[in-house]
């Protein structure tokens, strides 16, 4: 599903260039659950930009579902981000002046969707994680677990083929962190290819694949031993 | 479609701080610029009501040497002019005679008979098919037709006879029986015509013979021509006319005369190119377009403060904007919510200032340019204004929209160049500042010029000086009256003129030596001049009750080096007996222009009497004075002025102008100041963090608020460097439409200056006091 082949990821500051990722190649089948672990500033998070289309790379070639993305229109590119991509992130970036029921609305907007049906998804949603009775409240009235739970429920309300997940835990204490954990992995059963970026060596071990990733290389890509 | 509106509403509510500085920037300067357009409007429009409008002229004259042009014809030319020449369908006399000679009008009412001074003007059958007249009752055809009738407006029939047709009622003006033959509906305030009653020139009596001949330039003419007709070549048809050729001539052979021309109905209001005359309500051009600018610069501010708001609190809308294009929203989608968002708030504003500049116009038009607006009826300019809002707001949120919606979509936590946004806030700021700055120096400047022509000496003394008519009956007994009024302990002298400095006034033309000289001119007693305090520079002033002395010229400085006069010539009937210095007798717009005293002796020359009261118990000089007038002329209502309050009202278009700017300064200094403390508000705002960090490596409070007051004291330097040249350009043409001006010193500037860096400066510091004095703690939580 994802295909990286080369990619690299640098800044120009003078004469000085710094790079941030280099000679990234990576397949991602659908259906994996991939963790990807590192140090600060390994290029994590800008590896995952990349892959959801959120910033592209200096040099190589993106595939994506086998249609070449590195170089699209900002057309294209919306119509990826609405089809076939959710985004959940650690400082969970919920829209603050909209409820909880807008928020996980917002991506169904976009789609398109007609109003009935948009309701219908977004009660579907509400009920799943059982966040019928907060549906009118802000996110600022939620704890961090649930606002991480509206950002799921947000990602994946439009149906998309993969899920990038930047440090999904790293706001919420540990209880929390394995509820969310667990309902990835469910995520994944049903068939949603996941990618996160983790700190914690007990979530990374969730997903089926581990990629560790230092000074903007990767240095292993194994199974994960259970 | 629906969501995009939904989202616009939702940002505008979520920042109720922009939206609302916004919304009240927005208006006020809608409101300026609506009035300033209905007002420019208007003026350029004078008597575009008439359906005749493109085909109507007036006749002027120009005569050798003259800068300026004169309205007053002699009587036939129009008549004969339209005789020869095939082009020219009608021509009519319009006289305001009511300007010159007042007299007591009066008719029998409900109430019974009643007595008053009307202004009024002498026409003749042709006006009514040259211009439209609205006619309500009476004979609508021809209403001028048959002698002794006159035609009044729907206001004055109102006052005199109620709301009944007055048709077939009568008149009596002076010694004369008019009948009303028609009743006009009241003339849109921008129309030459302001005398509520025209009365048919007489055929016989001194005026109606005088316009038979050629020998009486008095009259004001319009001529209406065919369409299609070519200015220049009717002009060059009508000055080859014999007739007008040998008429207009004053030198004996016919080598030098003068020209006439014919000027459009349309620009009559604006032209400078004329005399002042009471036929003429002028307002130079450069005032209106003055005034445009104005309008359009406060515009402006607002759209800068819009602008810099915007940009200010795009780093809080970054966020959101990520996140909805993570989601799969399109940049366009996001730029039309943001296009929605701006486009409600100019439309709001536009509606609401509307509706708040009818009242303004309403309540303070009257007081400020002499007349309300025409307000509704000009709804196709308000439409378009409606219109031109929307255009603006889309415009206007160009700039914010495509910068928040530029580049990748991730999300954009860590602010993007800063140095970029503030280079462009600054160049916004300091065009804010600049605009103030020069708005403060140009009011500065009006208030100094108006306050001048106030205060300057005009050559003569006009303070306590009363003003009445003569009429016949003081006339018959003169000397009983001037010895009755000196009676009274408060008076301390009076004398007899044709008229007096500041009213309408009269030219007359000799023939000196071949030369034709024309001049301004007035009969005067032999006190007159002692009276009022001219001085006298050259030969001397009248001999009192001396015989020979009479019909002596005393002409001003002026008249002599333009001429060429020297004492002792013969002029006229008499000689030049002495050279005054020179005085202005209209407003200090103009410069000088000759002018010169006759010695009359007959009071019949003398229309009014100028009594020189003491400084005491002046209302019951007033009364005592009053007493002794109706007991001369029971027949006539006594009426008088001061000839102080009365030259104020030459500057009545100088204070109207004042006013204007200054009440357009005004607005645009609060539009600015709501910039300015917007700009501080969001750039302490956006500099929490930091005033944070230093705080809590040790900065005193004194020195974050230096470092936030820094910024802005440099944009206040160079916006003064920039507006203070534009200002002086601006206020040396404005200057430039007085003959005598006041001086553009540099403290104008410097208060200026002083002023904006002192809003600014107190803005910013009360909003960094704030942010510095704040719990670093508190500015530390976000993120």
């Amino acid at each position: 599903m994802i295909s990286l082949k080369d990619i690299d990821k640098y800044y120009d500051a003078g004469f000085q260039r710094t790079f941030i990722l280099k000679s990234i190649n990576l397949e991602i089948a659908e259906g994996e659950f991939v963790s990807i672990m590192g140090p600060s500033g390994a290029g994590k998070s800008t590896l995952l930009n990349i892959m959801g289309l959120l910033d592209e790379p200096s040099a190589g070639d993106y595939s994506f579902m086998d249609q070449p993305v590195s170089k699209i229109n900002e057309k294209k590119r919306a119509e990826f981000h609405r089809n076939f991509v959710g985004f959940i992130f650690q400082a969970f970036h919920l829209i603050e002046e909209m409820t909880v029921y807008e928020n996980i609305e917002t991506p169904l907007l976009y789609k398109g969707m007609k109003s009935s049906l948009r309701q219908s998804v977004v009660a579907d949603m509400l009920d799943r994680f059982h966040m019928v009775a907060k549906k009118n409240l802000f996110p600022a009235q939620l704890s961090g677990g649930q606002q991480q739970l509206v950002a799921i429920a947000r990602a994946i309300a439009g149906s998309p083929k993969l899920l990038l997940a930047d440090e999904p835990t790293g706001n919420l204490h540990s209880d929390q962190g394995k509820e969310i954990m667990e309902l990835l992995q469910k995520l994944n059963n049903e068939g949603i290819t996941i990618v996160q970026v983790t700190h914690n060596e007990e979530f990374a071990r969730y997903g089926k694949r581990i990629i560790r990733l230092t000074d903007g290389m990767i240095t292993s890509d194994l199974e994960t031993v259970k | 479609m629906k969501h995009r509106i939904r989202f616009a509403v939702m940002n505008l509510k979520n920042s109720p701080l922009t939206t609302g500085l916004n919304l009240i920037g927005l208006t006020t300067a809608f409101i300026a610029f609506i009035l300033v357009i209905l007002y420019v409007w208007n003026e350029h429009h004078f008597d575009c009501y008439n359906r005749n409008a493109n085909e109507i002229y007036r006749l002027e004259t120009k005569g050798p040497g003259d800068s300026k042009t004169s309205v007053f014809l002699f009587g036939p030319t129009g008549e004969t002019l339209k005789n020869e020449i095939p082009e020219i369908v009608a021509s009519t006399i319009y006289l305001p005679w009511g300007k010159w000679d007042q007299v007591t009008f009066s008719w029998e009412s409900p109430q019974g008979e009643v007595k008053s001074y009307e202004d009024y003007a002498y026409s003749d059958e042709k006006l009514t098919e040259i211009f439209s007249f609205d006619f309500i009752h009476g004979n609508t055809a021809n209403p001028l037709a048959m002698p002794q009738t006159a035609i009044i407006s729907e206001s004055f029939a109102r006052k005199a006879w109620g709301k009944n047709d007055p048709t077939g009622r009568q008149l009596t003006v002076g010694k004369s029986v008019f009948t009303i033959a028609a009743v006009f509906a009241d003339l849109p305030e921008n129309s030459v015509f302001e005398s509520p009653i025209i009365l048919k020139l007489p055929a016989n009596g001194s005026l109606g013979e005088s316009a038979k001949q050629w020998d009486y330039s008095n009259f004001p003419q319009f001529i209406l021509v065919k369409s299609g007709t070519n200015q220049k070549q009717l002009t060059e048809k009508i000055n080859n006319q014999s007739i007008v050729q040998s008429k207009y001539s004053f030198s004996n052979n016919g080598a030098v005369s003068s020209r006439l021309i014919v000027r459009p109905l349309r620009d009559l209001r604006l032209t400078d190119e004329v005399s002042d005359s009471p036929m003429r309500n002028s307002k130079p051009r450069t005032f209106i377009n003055t005034l445009l600018g104005v309008g359009v610069l406060i515009l402006l501010v607002a759209l800068i403060n819009y602008i810099n708001f915007a940009t200010a609190s795009i780093p809080r809308r970054i966020k959101s904007i990520s996140i909805n294009r993570m989601f799969g929203s399109s940049r366009s989608y996001l730029i039309t919510v943001i296009m929605a968002e701006t486009m409600m708030l100019f439309l709001i504003s536009s509606l609401l200032a509307i509706s708040i500049a009818y009242y303004v116009n309403k309540q303070f038009a009257q007081q400020v340019i002499g007349y309300v607006l025409p307000y509704f009826q000009n709804y196709p300019l308000l439409i378009s204004c409606v219109i031109g809002s929307l255009f603006l707001g889309a415009i206007t949120c160009l700039y914010p929209a495509t910068y928040c919606t530029a580049g990748k979509p991730m999300i954009k936590l860590k602010s993007f160049n800063t140095k970029n946004k503030v280079n462009f806030r600054g160049v916004l700021s300091v065009s804010q500042f600049a605009a103030t700055i020069a708005l403060i120096a140009v009011s500065i400047l009006v208030i100094k010029q108006v306050r001048f022509m106030q205060e300057t000496n005009l050559g003569f003394m006009k303070d306590g000086t009363m003003v009445i008519r003569m009429n016949k009956d003081i006339r018959k007994n003169y000397s009983s009256f001037e010895n009755k009024l000196k009676s009274c302990p408060s008076v301390k002298d009076l004398a007899c003129s044709r008229t007096v400095p500041g009213q309408a006034l009269e030219m007359h033309s000799f023939n000196v030596e071949g030369k034709n000289c024309r001049l301004w001119y007035w009969a005067v007693d032999d006190h007159y001049i002692d009276l009022m305090g001219f001085s006298i520079i050259k030969g001397r002033n009248y001999l009192k009750n001396s015989e020979a002395e009479k019909g002596n010229l005393i002409c001003n400085e002026t008249a002599a080096r333009q001429y060429g006069w020297k004492l002792g010539a013969k002029i006229g009937d008499g000689e030049l007996v002495g050279i005054l210095k020179d005085f202005n007798f209209v407003s200090l717009r103009e410069k000088v222009e000759p002018f010169a005293f006759w010695l009359s002796g007959s009071n019949t020359s003398f229309n009014t009497i100028s009594i020189k009261l003491s400084g005491d118990n002046v209302s019951q000089a007033i009364d005592f004075i009053g007493k002794a007038y109706t007991e001369f002329c029971p027949d006539t209502p006594f009426s008088y002025f001061f000839l102080d309050d009365h030259l104020k009202m030459l500057y009545s278009k100088e204070n109207q102008q004042l006013k204007l700017i200054t009440a357009f300064s005004f607005l645009s200094v609060i539009v600015s100041i709501l910039g300015i403390f917007g700009l501080s508000t969001f750039l302490c705002l956006s500099k929490t963090k930091e005033i944070g960090i230093r705080k809590v490596n040790g900065a005193k409070v004194a020195e974050v608020m230096v470092m936030l007051n820094k910024d802005f004291i440099k944009w206040v330097a160079i916006s003064f460097v920039i507006a203070s040249p534009v200002a002086f350009f601006i206020m040396n043409k404005w200057l430039g439409n007085f003959a005598y001006k006041t001086h553009l010193n540099g403290w104008i500037f410097a208060v200026s200056g002083l002023v904006t860096l002192g809003i600014a400066l107190t803005t910013v510091s009360w909003q960094s006091w704030r942010a510095a004095t704040r719990n670093p703690v508190e500015s530390l939580r976000y993120e």
